[in-house]
This record gives C-alpha cells, sequence and structure tokens, in this order.
C-alpha cells in the first residue's frame, strides 16, 4: 500500500552513493548546504517525482562541535516507504514478553551482551546546536527503560489466558478495542479509574440502583477477578527501615 | 500504547558487516537506523519486531555496499487520542505539569487541562481546590492522564542558543474529569 511516497526505487533513481550536499538537495525544497533539514519521515521528502537523495550524507562537521560529552551523533536522510502504519497493536503484556524474550531484565548487569541498544536507553539526548538532529543514536548500553516500565505496571503479572479470559466475559458490555486494550494495560480498580477509559460511560453502561443492576461495578469487579494486580511497589517506609540496620554497622566501623 | 508498523525500505548494508550472516547485519543496521527515534506519524520506535523479505542484494556501480530491500515490522510507541496513560510527574511549572513515562519524556499538561479550580502554590507546585481540601499534585507521583494531542514538531532550522532541546513528538495531555491526576486521589 503506497502511501503517497517517494517513486518505488529503480536502481537508477536509488543513488546509494552520495557525492555532495548539493547533489543531495536536487528533487527537494530542503537547503542541505545551509541547515540540514534533517527527517526520518514517511513521507516523501522530494515532491513532483524526481530523484531520490541518496540514503546517508555525511555531513562534513565534526563530532564535538554537537555532541555533548562524546556521545555519537549521526545525521541520517532516510527515505522510507510506510506499507502499513498500523498493524496491530499490542497490549502491554506482548511488549513485556517480548523484551523478555530478546532477553531484556530487570538487572542493569543481566542487559549488556544479551540485548543490543534495542530494548535500551530510549531517551533522545537532544543537542541544543544549530545544526538539528532529530535522529541522534546513543550508542551505548542501558538497562531496558520500556521494560523497566512496563514492569512496574499491571502488565507484569499478567498472562495471556487472564487477558483471552477478560475479553470472552466482557463481551456483554459491549466495549470498543480501544477500550478493552486500555482496562487490560491498566487495570483499574474502582469505578472511578474506569470513568474515564470507556466513552459516554453514563449512556452504555446502565446504573440502576432501583432494579439493582450497575453494569459498572460489575465491569469493575470483573477486572478485579480476572486480571491480577499491578506489582505492589515498595513501601517507602520498609525501605527506610531495611537501610538504617545495614548503615549502623558502617558507621560503627 | 504500542502498535506495529510494517515498513519497506531500502537498505544499504555498510561493507564492514558483509561477514556477518545476512539476518543478523540487517537487523543491527535496522536497529542502528530506527531504534531510538521518532518517525514523523509513526511514533517512537522501541524496537525490530520482525523482518518479514529481504530482496535484492544489488551493488551499485562504484559503492561497497549491497542494497536489499527488507519489509520489516517496527514495534511503535505511539498511543491514540482519548487513551489513558499512567506517567510520573516530573516537573511542574506556570505552563502546567511535564509527565514522564520513564522512557518518554515529552509529555504536557497544559494548565487549562488541570482539573477545575487548580492554582499554582509557591514552590511551583500546583494544587487542586478540592471541597474535600486542598490537594497538591507533587512530583514523583503517578499521574493518570487523558492524550488529546500528539504532534511531530517540524525541525527548527534556526534555534537560540538558549532554547529548550527540540523534541519531534510531544504529547499533550489532560487530568480533566473524574479518575484523572493522581492516583493517590482515586485508589482505595
Amino acid at each position: 500500500m503506497d502511501v503517497g511516497f517517494a517513486p518505488g526505487g529503480s536502481s537508477s533513481a536509488f543513488d546509494a552513493n552520495p557525492r555532495s550536499e548539493e547533489e543531495n538537495a536536487r528533487g527537494g525544497n530542503r537547503k542541505l548546504s545551509t541547515a540540514p533539514n534533517l527527517l526520518l519521515s514517511s513521507f516523501a521528502l522530494m515532491s513532483n517525482g524526481t530523484q531520490h537523495t541518496g540514503p546517508r550524507v555525511p555531513l562534513p562537521r565534526s563530532r564535538e562541535e554537537h555532541g555533548r560529552g562524546g556521545k555519537l551523533l549521526t545525521e541520517t536522510i532516510l527515505v522510507l516507504r510506510r506499507l502499513q502504519a498500523n498493524a496491530g497493536a499490542l497490549t502491554n503484556l506482548e511488549v513485556l514478553e517480548f523484551l523478555r524474550a530478546r532477553g531484556a531484565t530487570s538487572d542493569p548487569m543481566g542487559c549488556l551482551g544479551a540485548v543490543a541498544p534495542s530494548e535500551c536507553k530510549v531517551t533522545l539526548p537532544r543537542p541544543k546546536s544549530r545544526h538539528l538532529t532529530v535522529l541522534v543514536t546513543v550508542s551505548w548500553f542501558w538497562c531496558g527503560q520500556v521494560f523497566d516500565y512496563l514492569v512496574n505496571t499491571a502488565a507484569c503479572n499478567q498472562t495471556r489466558g487472564a487477558i483471552d479470559e477478560f475479553v470472552k466475559r466482557c463481551e456483554k458490555f459491549k466495549l470498543a478495542k480501544a477500550e478493552k486494550f486500555n482496562i487490560i494495560n491498566l487495570r483499574p480498580s474502582n469505578q472511578a479509574l474506569i470513568d474515564p477509559i470507556i466513552e459516554y460511560c453514563e449512556k452504555r453502561l446502565t446504573k440502576d440502583e432501583a432494579r439493582g443492576i450497575d453494569e459498572v461495578q460489575e465491569l469493575v469487579d470483573l477486572v478485579l477477578e480476572v486480571l491480577p494486580p499491578p506489582p505492589a511497589k515498595p513501601d517507602e517506609e520498609m525501605q527506610d527501615l531495611e537501610e538504617t540496620p545495614t548503615e549502623k554497622p558502617m558507621e560503627e566501623n | 500504547m504500542f502498535c506495529l508498523s510494517l515498513i519497506e525500505h531500502n537498505l544499504p548494508l555498510p561493507p564492514h558487516l558483509l561477514n556477518r550472516p545476512l539476518l543478523d547485519a540487517i537487523k543491527e543496521e535496522l536497529e542502528r537506523l530506527f531504534l531510538d527515534k521518532v518517525i514523523s506519524n509513526l511514533g517512537l520506535c522501541i524496537s525490530i519486531y520482525d523482518i518479514r523479505t529481504i530482496e535484492g542484494g544489488f551493488v551499485f556501480p562504484g559503492d561497497g555496499s549491497s542494497t536489499y530491500k527488507v519489509v520489516f515490522r517496527l514495534l511503535m510507541f505511539r498511543p491514540y487520542v482519548g487513551e489513558i496513560l499512567c506517567g510520573k510527574l516530573k516537573a511542574s511549572d506556570a505552563n502546567g505539569l511535564h509527565l514522564s513515562l520513564g522512557f518518554f519524556d515529552d509529555i504536557k499538561v497544559p494548565a487549562h487541562l488541570l482539573p477545575h479550580k487548580s492554582r499554582m502554590g509557591e514552590d511551583g507546585i500546583w494544587i487542586w481546590e478540592h471541597e474535600c481540601g486542598d490537594l497538591p499534585m507533587d512530583l514523583d507521583e503517578e499521574v493518570h492522564f487523558r492524550v488529546t494531542k500528539i504532534i511531530y514538531p517540524p525541525i527548527p532550522v534556526e534555534q537560540d542558543a538558549n532554547a529548550s532541546p527540540f523534541s519531534p513528538m510531544e504529547i499533550t495531555g489532560e487530568i480533566y474529569g473524574d479518575g484523572l491526576g493522581l492516583l493517590s486521589w482515586w485508589a482505595d
């Protein structure tokens, strides 16, 4: 599915070896020589079917000029074709399992070697230099931040069986797929927390005290019953108590 | 929050990777290109999910690298508008709140999307004036917010020396409504 994109690459249009910045600036509105307007974008960087630019433009600047403490910056123009923007949504559990299968762990040292900078550090250090880079690659190892985030959510204890059961049993509430996803990811434990997830909650889920029907509460009960609770966060007071016994011997010495 | 995107890309494989098994080399090159990067309108790339097809392997004249047409799926972080997410309150100023998901920091809740009757305290902490009492929005608290907008601002050509760093993907959230805001407000 070509989404109004750059012309599909015939070999002549695909310049894999750019000679100069000016050469690469043809076919677009970008002025590479003055300001590198680089964007990793799924939309065409050029207009009206003119030639592609090359896949990579090495810019003649030193690393130190716009690096921060020796971080490696690469400036790249990429032309990619977006076949399907949304090829399927994933629950947090599926992402967590995927990252686990790739070797991400919550142990900082265990991350080295098994997992490439892939699942690791995802934050982008953003240089303030005038010659901007959107695409900043940080090529050092870091513990998986996405993994860390997910491990502290309800997805940590979930199983596929629980999710399947929840989906089957919440059929009668006629929830949208996105709402089911949101409930599975968030695991709301009371009515107040479920309220923002479901659009037009009052109209869709009946709440009739006279007849004793409270569908919202039924949904909450279903969530509490089927989906396991998120991992308990360590109580801060407990942590302090644990720390002081170990500190005392140190101070005595 | 996460979804897959199917991408086709003409990938030049640099010569120093030619001695590696093809799949590994292509995967490494794709990771180098796409990981931790924001693709406009697709979101933040978390990982290469799988590689569907690899075609080609042509070497263009004057070039040492062979070029493959690779079709693969990327695991993207792209919340939909209206999704409820849980983040941590990182900073708070006159403009509103700044939230963070650990791996993604550019989440803003502007002042007009805070709960009704919120005011800014002296120490920069926003306070919700509720009938039950004042509820401060302290830092490092878990916050449920609804995504109202995701924008991918274009790269500025010129930037002031002391401007804030450019963020390629910004999420605007709101905590106006029942069940939103600090988790401690609504928890059992």
